[in-house]
């Protein structure tokens, strides 16, 4: 497997995006280009970040085993879009990180293969939804969210709905305290159960 | 929380366990005055230590513990489950470290008054028709 560049691992994090103890595997590439962007070197061209290989990224993970097992904690595979990495997720996970908890940070805005690939694999999705509403949502990211409600319903019939946790910000001169009440409410006919709320933090305070 | 903060919170998760299996585990003193990453070689040694050991009960074919459950209280009082090292909207990254606080957007491109007048533009043409 060639090497893939990632923006960041970030070791041994406290209930932090994922269950108990868990290490951050942040990817470079992400489909998305939302104007308040928190890792905006994930858009650099190839190259410019670090380049991992599955087994180097396993054996990382693998020296914080004691913790994982400890808390239920494990990988949790962010980004950028991970699911843009997916075959390359898949073999960190057959080399062992199966064995651990594991989550997986994505906007669901990619095709549905690629989702596909990790459902065998995936404990829990978190699911950044950013604002329901279409125009909203393509004014902020530059894309349409059609794709994210189909995966979405997709893992739902899957019967992953207790699995996803779906998190609606606040965005600042994009959205408004109703916008998110209103996501909230379609996402609850949809299925989805579990919600994370919270507030960007921008110069529009 | 600062990385010796973390350090000692895995210390004393490594300690439980090795208590909890009948593994000879002393934790050694951490010589480094300025702060850390709340891991280091030392601290990796003695986790996979640990590891070994526990793998080698199993092989013998003695049962292990190694989950702690929900009700693990740390030496301070605190409830390990409901720490947080940092906010979990915080997702940023320099050098391989999450930056603390809440998410922080990067400095506007344009003048403050013409994205709010873009802004409101577009905010009015939304309708709850669309969700």
């Amino acid at each position: 497997m060639i090497k893939t560049p990632l923006i960041g691992i970030s070791r041994l994090r406290l209930n932090t995006d994922g269950n108990g103890i868990t290490t951050l595997i942040a990817f470079s590439g992400c489909p998305l280009n939302c104007k308040y962007c928190l890792n905006p070197q994930c858009l650099r061209e190839e190259g410019e970040n670090h380049n991992y290989t599955p087994k180097e990224i396993y054996e990382i993970l693998k020296k914080d085993e004691l913790y994982f097992l400890a808390t239920n904690g494990g990988a949790t595979f962010g980004g950028g879009e991970p699911l843009l990495r997916a075959d390359f997720i898949k073999e960190i996970l057959e080399l062992g990180a199966k064995r651990w908890h594991t989550t997986l940070e994505t906007s669901l805005n990619t095709p549905l293969s690629y989702l596909e690939k990790l459902l065998p694999y995936i404990n829990e999705y978190i699911v950044d939804i950013k604002d329901m509403n279409p125009v909203i949502y393509k004014t902020y990211t530059g894309s349409n969210n059609n794709q994210v409600i189909s995966n979405l319903k997709w893992l739902i019939e899957k019967g992953k709905s207790e699995n996803i946790l779906c998190r609606i910000p606040f965005i600042p001169l994009y959205n408004t305290q109703h916008s998110m009440t209103l996501s909230e409410m379609r996402l609850k006919d949809i299925g989805i159960t579990r919600f994370e709320k919270f507030k960007y933090i921008t110069d529009f305070k | 929380m600062t990385g010796k903060e973390k350090c000692e919170i895995l210390k004393q998760i490594r300690y439980e366990i090795a208590k909890r299996n009948g593994i000879n585990y002393t934790p050694s003193d951490c010589n480094n005055k300025s702060d850390c990453l709340g891991y280091c070689p030392i601290c990796e040694k003695e986790a996979e230590y640990i590891i070994s050991e526990l793998n080698q009960r199993i092989k013998d074919g003695h049962p292990v513990k190694i989950e702690l459950e929900k009700e693990f209280i740390l030496k301070d009082g605190s409830s390990l489950y409901m720490m947080n090292d940092h906010l979990s909207t915080s997702r940023q990254y320099v050098n391989d470290r999450p930056l603390k606080g809440e998410i922080i957007a990067p400095p506007r491109k344009k003048s403050f008054f013409s994205e709010l007048r873009e802004h409101f533009n577009f905010m009015t043409n939304i309708d709850d028709k669309d969700y």
